[in-house]
């Protein structure tokens, strides 16, 4: 039972980070272009969804979350494209100029709880946690028992049915006409702009659409764990690429569905193999170093294989 | 498009201007091309044909003079713009293809341009028409 409880709460911690493993997808394997804006956007989409939350509209939260993270995006891309500035210090810049925002947004402190003061019957101020969408998922499975009252099923099974959505609106995108044109512009922006097509606004939207997911991702994770932390966000991006590169190690390079699914897939693994990591003692602030070597091993391999190192089992790299 | 006429005036293009590298690429050039003329440009290396059909193209401003495509002037038109009514066949094809997308996918969005709107990139209908023409190919395609 301990067992089965752990590997539920890893899914869910999993699928929390789905929505951010699918944006860094969208930048480094469609767009072909690594957005370290991450870092930046997944605190924004915390502090804004934590705002949003606690006035007491927990479902507007989260599309507040995903504007954001839009807004976090079209940033970054416009500082690339208008200004032609490096994409790599396009993410820095943007995610730095972010923290400030997200202080602000959080009232001029470095964490907020999901709680707001209300007036007890006695008249003092007392702190009343405020609504949010698992709660309320939560109040209507409870009545079921069982299993189904365990708050991390409950959070695995909404979160679970969100990411479902989100892949599926994004699998049938990328096939639309601006879908394609933003694939196009990862794999050849010569060809698409002679194409003509835009490339510059192509590139804007798949960086703003990128960064709104990342930033939702960071709304659910606020919404589950009650509050916002500002350090939430550093080394966003390396634990995205872990994910999408763990996903890919499973999937292969099949088409974008698959590329998906095993973006989304790799995020749960990753967190189930950090359990396991936990499990044999290592301490949780081994997690950053861990990532670092997994995208290091995974980017690496392709170049080592090539100089004649030939892998054990003949992993697929 | 088939009275579509090319009329190029003056176009100079100068690299490296003012420095010990500098090389006149385009200088004074005027060109006129009647709609359904077949042109062949021929030149030795360095000689600016390159550059003439990147300035056509946009990929580069011309220090002086005008383009005019069908009585448009299209000198300082956007890249992509222009690309509405010009085609480009690069000598390496993989220029203008997307590697990491299908045959397909790839015909359909260099047919983008042209094609009628639909949601899908896709579609039944420029699928056919994409059909038709690689089968007179006959590469099994």
């Amino acid at each position: 039972m301990v067992l089965i409880n752990m590997l539920i709460s890893a899914i869910s911690q999993g699928l929390l980070y789905a929505p951010m493993a699918l944006g860094v997808f969208v930048t480094f394997k469609i767009l072909k272009t690594p957005d370290l804006t991450v870092d930046g956007s997944f605190v924004v989409g915390m502090t804004v969804c934590a705002a949003v939350t606690i006035a007491g509209y927990p479902v507007l939260a989260l599309f507040a979350a995903l504007a954001a993270g839009a807004i976090a995006g079209l940033c970054t891309a416009l500082l690339q494209t208008r200004l032609k500035i490096e994409p790599i210090l396009c993410g820095i810049l943007v995610a730095t100029g972010l923290y400030t925002v997200n202080y602000a947004v959080l009232g001029g402190q470095s964490n907020l709880y999901l709680q707001r003061q209300v007036m007890n019957a006695a008249g003092y101020p007392v702190n009343q946690a405020a609504d949010t969408v698992y709660k309320s998922f939560g109040q209507l499975l409870n009545p079921l028992g069982g299993q189904w009252k365990n708050t991390n099923t409950q959070v695995m099974l909404l979160t679970l049915g969100i990411v479902l959505v989100l892949v599926v609106l994004l699998g049938i995108f990328f096939f639309t006409r601006p879908g394609m044109a933003i694939r196009g512009t990862g794999d050849n922006e010569e060809m698409v702009r002679s194409s003509s097509i835009n490339a510059d606004l192509t590139r804007t939207a798949g960086i703003m659409l990128a960064n709104a997911l990342v930033a939702f991702s960071g709304g659910l994770l606020c919404q589950q764990q009650r509050y916002a932390d500002l350090n939430c966000g550093s080394g966003m991006l390396v634990m995205g690429l872990a994910s999408v590169i763990i996903g890919q190690v499973l999937g292969g390079n099949r088409g974008l569905i698959v590329g998906l699914i095993s973006a989304a897939g790799g995020s749960i693994l990753y967190r189930i193999v950090l359990q396991l990591a936990y499990s044999i003692d290592l301490p949780s602030y081994s997690v950053k170093l861990l990532s670092t070597l997994i995208v290091i091993v995974a980017l690496g391999v392709p170049l080592l294989k090539k100089h004649g190192f030939k892998l054990p089992g003949g992993k697929k790299a | 498009m088939n009275d579509c006429e090319l009329n190029i005036q003056n176009l100079t293009k100068c690299f490296e201007k003012g420095t010990a590298n500098e090389k006149v690429a385009l200088d004074h050039l005027n060109l006129m091309v009647p709609a359904g003329q077949f042109v062949t440009v021929l030149g030795t290396n360095g000689s600016g044909k390159s550059t003439l059909f990147n300035a056509i193209l946009g990929k580069l401003r011309p220090d002086e003079g005008t383009i005019l495509l069908g009585g448009e002037d299209i000198t300082r038109q956007k890249d992509y713009k222009r690309a509405l009514n010009i085609g480009c066949l690069y000598q390496n094809p993989l220029r203008g293809t997307a590697p990491d997308m299908t045959i397909e996918e790839n015909l359909a969005l260099a047919y983008t341009r042209k094609s009628s709107r639909s949601f899908f990139a896709v579609n039944r209908r420029d699928s056919a028409y994409f059909r038709e023409l690689l089968a007179t190919l006959n590469m099994g395609l």
